[in-house]
């Protein structure tokens, strides 16, 4: 019996050797067989339908960091111009609280980084578009489509880094690095110089036009770029540009339109109230299984939120009576000192404005009454005037022309307050010194330390950092 | 009692063997090392099961027969003897104790060496030496035991994480952990919690029972971690688990139980002092009356007079005492067929913070069945299952003792209706809401099993093949709850999520041995192993909840996210050794191993890893052998390529990412760039070394030094932002770490009464990084990497004192300049050295400040044997180091609503100039708090790691109560540190494991001093 015994495990121990040699030949496969579960190859990624509009709306998830309209880009131009004060522990925050901010905050640099991979993305889809034959994808409209977002994205880079110290479209104002194509190997990712301002504009307008001349390039839901997007994005370009009469040709197609109307003296909390209202030509979606941290960086710890920003009493002083925008953005009920126009803490959904058609109303009115004669200053005093009467407010009657641009100004701050336009507007009219910055050079941001040292200097810091 | 017993067994053998002529043998078996009767010395008939053991006084008494050859004696920690019988009926056995012969077998990677033919540079810890000391993990073990090991345990959060250095760390951006292989099995090590706490990670290792180690071999330099490749850079970590043994069954009974404690609290301000200290903070910023109830600091109505507020002492609230408890049984016996030792046992710990807890079940069965004379079956598996009650800490304004630090002591405790007291400016939570009321889980559960076949073809080749898997699954649940900052905005928000390991490894190797001619000793071995990781997750959280007592995700209204991974890795291998031994003197070794990893770039799938080690056993040489105080004295070198390849899976490839979603729609963005060529990290190792055993081993000394060339270190090579990507992993940079580690052991007396042995190590490395490809950046709070420097490096600004006067602020470097002088360099704030001289203060003016990671460290050990007590000391130490203090940058920042220590009493003020300590103001406009040394301090500490106490009662007691040892002790853990450092614990890590940014402290949950009681028992 033993000797069976003895025989058997031999036996089976040959058997054993058999499998084990057999396990030797089918490893080499096994190294090959291990594949990313969560990714796709990049090669190819891009080469049907289905994963070009995937990627479309990886373009807009771009925007939707909170590096960028998640929070940050907006938040920081209220915060940089003083409709906000920090009141958190973030020291990079109350570095743009102060207006001293380093090469190295990483916000800056997360905003940066954040809005070169959108344009990336961008430029990824706008390659890979034109390869696709099925006829299922209205390749025009697509490209439209990604090419209004990377020229707001370009114009966006444009407002916190390039211009001059003494706002936009002026002689020598300085642009950001401009790159159209995908970065798909490392050498695909050579620094590029910074273009110049002109430059920039010059490649975000032929973007917009782009699409602005797709003849499939409809509007589409309130959430999406359309044809409308483009030419309230260009508007606004154009402003900046201080190229009026073309900002007001802008703003008028895109009120002439009547597809947007302005809510009720009543309905104004609506606007963010409810979602997608009437009055919004672009609204980035958030919902709760996509969410932001606005709201939360808002909110008092009691109502569970980081209490890292809240309104300044200047902008609550700046309200006149009666302003049905006060409480809006001034809350005097808990959560105190904050906006009504974040509030969705529990689901983080609260959608973020873009464009809606009160800023076309206050872009027509600075467009026409900058372009000085005495029926534009009263056709632009009568749109601001539109804005002031919803609000709640008795019209302004005819006064000067710098008068007038003031309470333009004025009234941006308070129409588009927590809405990301206040830094932009005092360079725009070139009183970053109002708020107490005394070196003229931080009107524009820094680049990014990383960028430039990566760069070797190639892409170059802005004068004075 | 024992009598009968005895004659119980002789009873029994004899109805076994059942022959006739018999007689009896008696005896006494000593120790020959002080010449002691051993008890409970298996005695046995040679090629006979069963047998008996020794009584206490070492005597024994067996029945043989005339078939019977031999006696044959073993006990742990002696080398077995075998008796030839002769007429004589009385043999008396003096054993060799084992621990210091050079023919002892010592475990190397895929087998076993004596330990005299060593080449390699490799150190161990046996279970003896880690008896007595509550440890919790394997790690934690290492600590101080062995020169060249640097053990940091990160804090002391129960199951927390904790980081191993062996010879410094070469990595920047991979893994730095030496290769833990369990029973020949190499494990899943790390951390598996999807959920952050702020900065504490958990330990998987820590499901290791350590009363189931027998010994821990730690392999240094190339010549003993090269046959491990690709995984060797790091060094390795043997840890063998005790099996069966050929004896009567025994069966150990192990308990003990304590409390654990803080050793250190810190004094913070007391209420009045902190409102105080506000008024002339947000006076100091808006100038006027403003003070504490200024709007501009915060919305709502508050008192600014210190009277109308209360002191709350928060630490005296988290800290508390908390048990620690251990039981364990075990059982070990077998024949000389099969042998088997299981266990069993239970940990449950409490934490010093409130809230926080670990508890481990585990068991373990280890079998090993010699099936025929040629073929040995073994078996090793072990279960385990922990909770860990976790807690936010650090970097976290959640936190329990970050709360307690950041949180003013003007707040109460609770309010008058019972619900929690908070600072309305402030985003800290009362620390003690998370403690009390969220729910923040982790399961793991782990099972380790290996099945192995060994086949002697002769008595010189052997086939070993061994198949093993280890299977770890963990869960985290978390709840907070609506009566908490962070569950209060969402309704409750509870997260899910669960994730496994499984690995997969298949070893074979062959074996040849023979030594020919007395004179060449040869030992071959040649290998192929294949092993496979599948990692699975998935990750699920919802909020609003229908109050606090529901806390499944089912009832969250608001589902947030719903999500699944998974990743794998394969590494397919060859390895080879070949040890050659002449006369024992001379010893040349050879070993290479080819590793095949999907991790490595398709161009550089294949990597080789070869060492060369030799030594030359001087004391065998007939010049020192009859130098008689020479015992042993051996000089070996090795040098090889080692490789790291924990670079992560599939960082070599292009990709493309999902859920880039918008609009309810999937999106999809590229997320990473390829690269062919990416492949492991690169170390090429050289190691010198001396043995040296005077008086007959009593004194042993071993020195190593050591280089390590760490080149294509994986990191990510910067890329410029505006080309959508920030880095690309490539193989760039350069490490360097020297060293040198002395190693001495001495039995100091040895008398029969008084023995006091000592073992003292002391290693220092020297870490460099050589070459960083990009730029030097920042890590950490105040960590700093850079080429030329030491990994781990502190930058910042140096401070020169306090400005006194306008005029001496006007007369230096500019610092900070607004219109307004409020918010502009006042006196009282601190003056900054201008290091580039260009009279302005900015970021060019940092500079390296110190480094976080050790110059020296080591253990110091002490063992007194008087009559039946046992006394050890084991002292532990590291110096050289600075630790950031990111606690005081909080704690004396002064600049906003954190709470703040009692140091700040000391604050400049126009009648109190003559202090370190800046002035209070809100905003901080000079920047005060900016990384600068003053919040660097020196973290050297000597610490009193354990005081263990024993008594094992003598044969009266044992035999009173018929068992074969009890051993009673009580011991003392981190019994006191000594240190300069102000912080609660200098040994700490808020980052747990850290590569970049080690040595710094920012709220971190201290460790504990914990007293235990203990008992052993052996039936």
């Amino acid at each position: 019996m033993n000797l069976d015994m003895r025989t058997y495990i031999k036996y089976k121990y040959l058997t054993y050797l058999f499998a084990a040699s057999a396990v030797f030949s089918s490893c080499k496969k096994e190294l090959e067989a291990q594949k990313p579960q969560a990714s796709l190859d990049a090669a190819g990624a891009f080469t049907n339908v289905a994963s070009v509009r995937a990627g479309l709306f990886g373009v807009y998830n771009s925007l939707q960091s909170g590096n960028y309209y998640g929070l940050q880009y907006n938040a920081f131009a209220e915060l940089g111009g003083g409709n906000l004060i920090h009141v958190g522990t973030f020291p990079t925050y109350a570095q743009i609280a102060n207006n001293q901010i380093l090469t190295d905050n990483v916000n800056i640099s997360d905003m940066y980084n954040t809005i070169y991979n959108g344009i990336n993305n961008a430029n990824t889809m706008i390659a890979a578009v034109p390869n696709i034959t099925d006829a299922a994808l209205d390749k025009d409209a697509t490209l439209a489509e990604l090419r209004t977002l990377r020229g707001l994205m370009y114009f966006d880079l444009l407002r916190y880094f390039g211009g001059s110290n003494d706002g936009y479209g002026k002689a020598n104002g300085v642009g950001v690095s401009l790159k159209l194509t995908p970065t798909l190997t490392e050498s695909d990712a050579t620094p590029i110089a910074r273009n110049t301002e002109a430059q920039v504009y010059t490649q975000i307008l032929a973007d917009l036009d782009f699409a602005i001349a797709a003849p499939t390039f409809a509007n589409r839901i309130t959430n999406r770029a359309g044809k409308d997007v483009a030419n309230a994005i260009k508007a606004r370009v154009q402003l900046y540009r201080e190229q009026w009469a073309e900002a007001e040709a802008l703003a008028t197609t895109v009120i002439g339109s009547a597809r947007y109307s302005l809510l009720t003296t009543a309905n104004y909390g609506n606007i963010w109230a409810a979602k997608n209202s009437a009055e919004s030509i672009f609204e980035l979606d958030y919902n709760s299984a996509d969410q932001n941290s606005i709201a939360f960086y808002y909110y008092t710890t009691a109502a569970g939120g980081r209490n890292e920003i809240s309104s300044s009493n200047a902008l609550n002083t700046a309200h006149e009576a009666n302003d049905v925008r006060q409480a809006i953005n001034f809350t005097t009920v808990a959560p105190l000192s904050k906006t009504r126009k974040f509030t969705r803490i529990a689901t983080g959904d609260d959608n973020v404005i873009l464009f809606r058609l009160a800023e076309m109303y206050l872009i027509r009115a600075e467009a026409r009454v900058r372009q000085g004669s005495a029926q534009k200053i009263a056709d632009g005093l009568a749109d601001l005037n539109v804005i002031r009467v919803r609000a709640g407010l008795t019209p302004l009657v005819s006064v000067s022309q710098a008068a007038v641009l003031t309470a333009i100004l004025a009234e941006r701050r308070i129409e588009l307050a927590h809405e990301g336009h206040r830094w932009f507007d005092l360079r725009r009219f070139n009183l970053t010194s109002t708020l107490g910055i005394s070196q003229a050079y931080r009107a524009l941001y820094p680049i990014p330390q990383r960028e430039v040292l990566t760069s070797g200097n190639i892409i170059a810091q802005n004068t004075g950092y | 009692m024992k009598k009968l017993l005895q004659s119980l067994f002789v009873l029994v053998f004899i109805a076994f063997t059942a022959v006739a002529q018999e007689r009896t043998i008696t005896g006494v078996v000593t120790s020959q090392v002080d010449g002691l009767p051993i008890p409970g010395v298996s005695v046995r008939i040679k090629g006979s099961p069963g047998g008996i053991v020794t009584s206490s006084n070492g005597k024994y008494s067996l029945t043989v027969n005339s078939k019977s050859t031999g006696l044959e004696f073993s006990y742990v920690g002696f080398i077995s003897q075998t008796v030839s019988l002769t007429n004589t009926n009385v043999i008396n056995v003096s054993l060799q104790s084992s621990s210091r012969d050079l023919d002892e077998l010592v475990v190397v990677g895929y087998g076993t060496q004596k330990k005299g033919s060593l080449t390699g540079a490799q150190g161990s810890v046996s279970s003896s030496d880690i008896q007595n000391t509550p440890i919790l993990n394997p790690q934690q073990g290492l600590q101080g035991r062995v020169a060249g090991v640097q053990v940091t345990q990160a804090s002391g959060t129960p199951g927390g994480g904790i980081s191993i250095n062996i010879r410094g760390a070469s990595s920047i951006s991979g893994s730095n952990q030496p290769l833990y292989v369990i029973d020949g099995i190499p494990v899943n090590t790390g951390s598996y919690t999807q959920v952050g706490a702020g900065g504490q990670l958990t330990n998987s290792l820590g499901d290791i029972s350590p009363s189931d180690i027998e010994s821990m071999e730690i392999l240094k330099d190339a010549a003993a971690t090269a046959i491990y490749g690709s995984r060797g850079a790091n060094g390795v970590v043997l840890i063998n688990t005790k099996r069966g043994l050929n004896q009567n069954t025994k069966i150990g009974v192990n308990v003990y139980s304590g409390i654990q404690e803080v050793a250190k609290t810190l004094p913070t301000l007391t209420g009045p002092e902190y409102i105080q200290l506000m008024n002339d903070a947000v006076n100091a910023r808006y100038g006027g009356t403003a003070n504490y109830s200024d709007s501009r600091i915060g919305g709502g109505v508050r008192s600014a007079n210190p009277n109308d507020y209360p002191t709350t002492n928060w630490q005296d609230l988290i800290f508390e005492t908390a048990p620690i408890t251990n039981y364990e049984i075990n059982a070990r016996g077998g024949n000389d067929k099969t042998k088997f030792a299981i266990s069993s046992s239970f940990f449950d710990q409490k934490g010093v913070v409130i809230g926080s807890g670990y508890k481990r079940f585990s068991g373990r069965l280890n079998l090993d069945n010699q099936a025929t004379d040629k073929l040995k079956l073994t078996l090793s598996t072990s279960f385990s299952s922990s909770v860990n009650n976790r807690l936010n800490n650090d970097n976290n304004i959640n936190g329990t003792v970050s709360g307690a630090f950041l949180l003013g002591s003007h707040v109460p405790a609770y309010n008058a209706n019972g619900t929690y007291g908070r600072d309305a400016i402030s985003s800290v939570d009362n620390p003690l809401a998370g403690a009390n009321e969220n729910t923040f889980k982790f399961y793991s559960n782990r099972l380790l099993a290996s099945g192995g076949a060994e086949y002697k073809f002769t008595p010189e080749l052997t086939f070993k093949s061994q198949a093993s898997v280890d299977y770890f699954t963990s869960k985290d649940r978390t709840f907070l709850s609506t009566l908490t900052n962070a569950g209060s905005g969402s309704g409750g928000s509870a997260t899910e999520g669960q994730n496994q390991e499984v690995n997969y490894i298949f070893d074979n190797t062959l074996n040849y041995a023979k030594v020919f001619g007395g004179i060449h000793s040869v030992n071959l071995l040649a290998g192929f192993s294949y092993q496979e990781s599948n990692y699975e997750n998935i990750l699920a959280s919802a909020t609003g909840f229908p109050g606090n007592d529901i806390r499944r995700l089912s009832a969250g209204s608001v589902r947030t996210t719903a999500t699944s991974g998974g990743t794998s890795n394969a590494l397919e291998s060859y390895f080879a050794r070949a040890n050659y031994s002449y006369k024992g003197k001379y010893i040349f070794q050879a070993s290479g191993r080819l590793d095949g990893s999907s991790r490595f770039g398709s161009e550089k799938r294949y990597g080789f890893f070869p060492a060369v080690s030799g030594a030359w056993r001087m004391s065998e040489e007939s010049f020192l052998k009859n130098v008689k105080a020479i015992s042993d004295l051996k000089i070996r070198a090795s040098y090889g390529i080692v490789g790291n390849q924990e670079i992560g899976n599939f960082t070599s490839l292009p990709l493309v990412g999902g859920g880039s979603n918008y609009l309810q729609n999937p999106g999809l963005a590229p997320t990473q760039l390829g690269n062919v060529n990416l492949t492991w990290e690169n170390t090429a190792a050289l190691d010198l070394g001396l043995d040296l055993g005077l008086f007959n081993n009593r004194l042993t000394l071993n020195v190593d030094v050591y280089q390590k060339k760490t080149s294509d270190l994986l990191l990510g090579k910067p890329l410029v932002g505006s080309s959508g990507f920030t880095t690309i992993q490539s193989n760039l940079g350069k490490t360097e770490n020297k060293g040198l580690e002395v190693a001495l052991t001495g039995v100091i007396f040895n008398k029969k009464d008084f023995s006091w042995t000592t073992n003292f190590n002391i290693s220092l490395n020297k870490n460099k990084i050589v070459e960083l490809s990009g730029n030097p950046f920042a890590a950490g709070f105040a960590s700093w990497v850079e080429a030329g420097q030491s990994l781990g490096a502190f930058r910042g600004y140096r401070v020169l004192g306090i400005f006194q006067s306008a005029a001496e602020i006007a007369a230096s470097p500019v610092q900070a300049v607004t219109a307004s002088p409020l918010t502009s360099t006042a006196p009282g704030d601190i003056k900054f050295a201008d290091l580039n001289g260009d009279g302005v203060i900015n970021s060019l003016d940092q500079e390296i400040i110190g480094k976080g990671v050790p110059t020296y460290q080591g253990g110091f050990t002490n063992n007194f044997k008087y009559k039946n007590f046992d006394l050890s000391v084991f002292l532990q130490y590291q110096g050289g180091n600075q630790i950031y203090s990111n606690t005081r940058s909080f704690g004396e920042g002064m600049n906003s609503v954190f709470g703040q220590l009692a140091t700040t009493l000391d604050r400049w003020t126009p009648t109190n100039t003559n202090t370190t300590v800046p002035r209070a103001v809100y905003q901080d406009p000079n920047n005060n708090r900016r990384v600068s040394d003053r919040f660097l301090e020196d973290g050297d500490f000597l610490r009193i790691k354990n005081v263990s106490l024993s008594y094992n009662f003598g044969p009266k007691v044992l035999n009173a109560l018929k068992v074969s040892a009890i051993k009673l002790y009580a011991s003392a853990q981190n019994l006191y540190t000594f240190t300069n450092y102000s912080g609660l614990d200098p040994e700490v890590s808020t980052f747990s494991v850290t590569n970049t940014a080690p040595g710094t402290d920012f709220l971190t949950y201290p460790q504990a001093r914990t007293y235990t009681f203990g008992l052993n028992l052996t039936f």
